[in-house]
């Protein structure tokens, strides 16, 4: 019995350390913006799930095209069927390391998460420029970045080219928690 | 200019305002609103939902993706977080949970539900992450 409770009280706090260098989002909010002089089109996915390793400064993120929330049915219906395919794609994700990643979370840090972005089935490396925030505890990953739409095998149909951007605004806010199974 | 021509082209004019007009309602249509009455295609308990798409995400996707559905689950959590009231529903104990985001009419409502309550809900099943995902839910009973 003595040893059980040793091998309990000795393993415990391990798994309690392991569970807290990981941080877990399920609501993280992801908008993206494209700027013409015929339009302006604008919509918000709020439950990008995402993960981080503080050991590691790993990150992860995906969320699901569909969730998308446009303003305009026929604009949601044209994303999803025209041009991103979600039927076909239907996630997108980014998986990056936070380069000079400061583990000990001062309540500001500016860094660059080097990574790739899979999206329309076209994988792309990339480097996003993030501001984490630790707020009480609370970690906040927040910034913009762009994407060029060529990059990702998109096409738009010449008749509509000039309502869509050729580079589109990504605006993302993460707000994660201690990672529990 | 003789009468007939002027017919014709007033009769185009109107046809060209008419179809602008007609046009630009439906180019600017929002997206439809789920609400009481709103037809339900399945219903379905929150850990059956997580399940099939554990078991066989493809196959799901096909079975509820764009669906709209009626849940019955345990409330786990209840967030509001980047403005949006959101109803997270347990599985039979997987760590996944289904994600409800909230209709923007259902404040009253959401204020009422407390965690551990069972409740009924539909909305548009949009696939999996770590999680279900629901929008624009309602409260079906609150």
């Amino acid at each position: 019995m003595k040893r059980t409770t040793l091998i309990i009280f000795l393993i415990f706090p391990l798994y309690f350390l392991i569970a807290q260098s990981k941080l877990i989002a399920r609501q993280g909010q992801v908008s993206f913006f494209s700027y013409t002089s015929v339009e302006n089109i604008e919509a918000t996915n709020n439950q990008a799930s995402s993960l981080i390793d503080l050991d590691q400064g790993e990150i992860a993120i995906s969320l699901l095209m569909r969730a998308f929330v446009f303003k305009k049915a026929l604009m949601r219906e044209h994303f999803n069927e025209s041009y991103i395919e979600s039927d076909i794609f239907p996630k997108a994700s980014f998986e990056g390391t936070i380069l000079d990643f400061d583990s000990s979370l001062p309540p500001s840090q500016t860094k660059i998460i080097k990574g790739r972005i899979e999206l329309h089935g076209v994988s792309q490396e990339k480097e996003i420029k993030t501001t984490i925030e630790n707020t009480n505890g609370t970690i906040i990953l927040s910034g913009t970045f762009s994407l060029r739409v060529a990059d990702y095998n998109i096409k738009i149909p010449p008749i509509v080219a000039g309502n869509i951007a050729k580079t589109i605004e990504v605006t993302y806010r993460i707000q994660y928690a201690p990672y529990e199974k | 200019m003789n009468r007939k021509y002027l017919y014709s082209l007033l009769l185009l004019l109107a046809l060209s305002i008419s179809g602008l007009f007609w046009g630009s309602l439906y180019w600017n249509q929002p997206p439809e609103k789920i609400t009481a009455n709103t037809e339900v295609e399945i219903q379905i308990n929150a850990s059956d939902l997580l399940s099939n798409f554990i078991e066989d995400e493809s196959k799901a996707n096909n079975d509820f993706v764009e669906r709209i559905i009626e849940v019955s689950g345990v409330v786990k959590e209840v967030t509001f977080l980047n403005n949006r009231y959101t109803v997270l529903l347990q599985g039979k104990g997987e760590y996944a949970c289904l994600i409800c985001d909230m209709d923007d009419t259902e404040v009253n409502g959401i204020s009422k539900v407390a965690i551990g309550d069972t409740i009924t809900l539909k909305g548009v099943c949009k696939g999996f992450l770590m999680d279900a995902i629901l929008l624009n839910c309602v409260l079906v009973n609150p």
